[in-house]
């Protein structure tokens, strides 16, 4: 497992903790945008890369398995994390604020009302684990764990982009009589294509 | 037997794939099979089309029309073979390439999207369904077949079919030139020969068939060789007649054809019917099933200082060269490469 580790300095604290014994049990890159350097001691850990937010590296990014995307509460600081978690869809690590969150495949929290929460909206697959600071062992454990359920989960977004995109056509056509036949024929051919 | 050809086709553009759906055709159709090619066409952008056009695929019912059953189905190419059919035969000319071998390197824009591992991951998942439906799996080459046990742990029998008329190549005498035709694309590496042409010793003159995929490309190279110092070295014929094909073989002293990863590779099977011998790389693919050193051409490793020093051998020994083109032949024969041999196997 590789995974990218996208995270703004508002979280940094968060990431030093983490990343000394998370890169040692899997691969992890860090990623900062280029105008907003992180610790350099980072490296020390992990390679660290940059990012334009305008000319995302793309090829570089899908090297690893997953994304993780730091979201806390400072929007304006991680609102750029957030733009690239809705074009790249992979883990979100919750730490708080104010996110319309849409396209994401996992969200991990520390909060058990916002996990309950984002668990009875069923969109996403969502996990709960205590704060790292005295359970770092227990954290990386679940997150690795998680990150892996994410993977294997990865698949059926497919599936919902191509729900979406019959639904779409569907949908722009005015006065359509749709047959049901016709809807499971369609669902049918897309849990083959998924599933 | 009521057979229908199946193959996808980006609308105006024909290349090896449309030929050899075409030649398919005629040659089934030459053993008194009752048979169609339906070519449907294909988008891959932007990349979340790929799904859609996955989904149109498989939704396509051809068990029958008329109240007639098909026999059978023979897809050619992604995502044809995603078409559910009781007797599906797959002679797979090549997956979708950009989420299978060429995922990390240049020639992928899928693996530069951000939705990239999301579709590829899709594209392989879907594949591996499909292939299991099918009735049996056969390749346009050894390469192709070892791509397919490599990324998706399918067997599959490769299946060698001749060129394009192929009766029509000749041989003549040779006028002193490399010749390389194939479509102007990265991925073909006329690059790369301009880069070698600068580090040959000799001084080597190359001849280019073929169109540009786009004129952007074309310019790159011809600013390339002017950079380079070998402009006067090379020509660009573009889009030539088959007549005219058949006339640069015949005259040239060898073929290059370095491409990386071909499928298949016409170009190797025309230059052996034209007794030339072939210079080719050690990652080129399919022409590799054919080029042996030494005796059928020559191998290089896909430098521009190693493919220079496989064209000074070639330039400098002349006898040599021409040695090889009849070995070339020879082993062409040998391969037993016809059309009554594929259909025999596809409609067994």
């Amino acid at each position: 497992m590789k995974l990218n580790w996208f995270s703004t300095s508002s979280q940094l604290e968060y990431t030093l903790e983490i990343l000394p014994l998370l890169s040692q049990q899997v691969e992890v890159i860090v990623w900062q945008n280029q105008t907003q350097f992180l610790d350099p001691t980072l490296e020390n850990y992990a390679p660290v890369r940059d990012y334009q937010l305008e000319k995302m590296p793309w090829k570089q990014i899908n090297q690893a398995t997953l994304n993780l995307y730091l979201l806390g509460r400072d929007v304006e600081a991680d609102n750029q994390i957030y733009k690239i978690s809705c074009q790249s869809p992979g883990l979100i690590i919750y730490l708080g604020g104010e996110w319309e969150i849409e396209s994401t495949i996992g969200i991990l929290t520390h909060n058990l009302s916002d996990y309950q929460r984002l668990q009875e909206s069923k969109r996403f697959l969502t996990a709960y684990t205590l704060l790292p600071s005295n359970h770092l062992d227990t954290y990386i454990k679940d997150l690795i764990n998680f990150s892996q359920k994410v993977i294997n989960f990865r698949a059926s977004a497919s599936h919902n982009l191509m729900v979406q995109s019959v639904t779409d056509q569907i949908s722009s056509w005015n006065n359509l009589i749709v047959f049901e036949e016709e809807i499971e024929n369609i669902a049918q051919a897309i849990d083959f294509l998924c599933n | 037997m009521r057979i229908l050809v199946v193959t996808t086709q980006v609308p105006f553009v024909r290349g090896g794939a449309e030929i050899h759906a075409e030649a398919l055709v005629n040659a089934l159709s030459g053993a008194n099979h009752q048979v169609e090619l339906i070519a449907i066409p294909f988008k891959n952008y932007p990349i979340e089309k790929i799904l859609d056009s996955m989904l149109i695929h498989r939704l396509l019912d051809l068990s029958e029309f008329s109240v007639k059953a098909i026999d059978r189905i023979i897809t050619l190419k992604f995502p044809s073979y995603l078409i559910p059919h009781p007797h599906k035969i797959i002679w797979l000319l090549h997956q979708y390439r950009e989420a299978y071998e060429l995922w990390d390197t240049a020639y992928s824009p899928l693996s530069e999207s951000a939705l990239g591992w999301q579709v590829r991951e899709n594209i392989i998942k879907a594949d591996n369904k499909a292939f299991t439906e099918a009735k049996a799996i056969f390749t346009n080459s050894q390469n192709v077949a070892n791509r397919l046990e490599k990324f998706n742990n399918f067997s599959a029998t490769p299946l060698y079919h001749p060129p394009q008329n192929a009766n029509a190549f000749y041989t003549a005498e040779e006028e002193g030139y490399f010749f390389f035709p194939s479509r102007l694309t990265g991925i073909k590496r006329q690059e790369l020969v301009i880069q070698a042409i600068a580090k040959t010793n000799s001084p080597v003159k190359v001849i280019f068939a073929g169109k540009a995929d786009q004129e952007t490309y074309l310019q790159e190279l011809i600013n390339l060789a002017k950079q380079l110092g070998v402009y006067s070295q090379i020509k660009f014929l573009g889009g030539i007649s088959e007549e005219e094909l058949h006339k640069y073989y015949a005259k040239s002293l060898a073929v290059i054809f370095p491409p990386f990863q071909e499928d298949y590779g016409y170009v190797t099977l025309e230059a052996m019917l034209s007794s030339k011998p072939v210079i080719t790389c050690l990652d080129s693919g399919g022409p590799l099933e054919f080029v042996l050193q030494q005796k059928t051409g020559l191998i290089a490793e896909p430098t521009p200082l190693s493919l220079a020093a496989a064209m000074d051998e070639i330039w400098d020994n002349r006898t040599m060269a021409k040695n090889m083109g009849q070995a070339g032949l020879s082993y062409y024969k040998e391969k037993n490469i016809t059309w009554s041999n594929v259909i025999e196997k596809l409609t067994r």
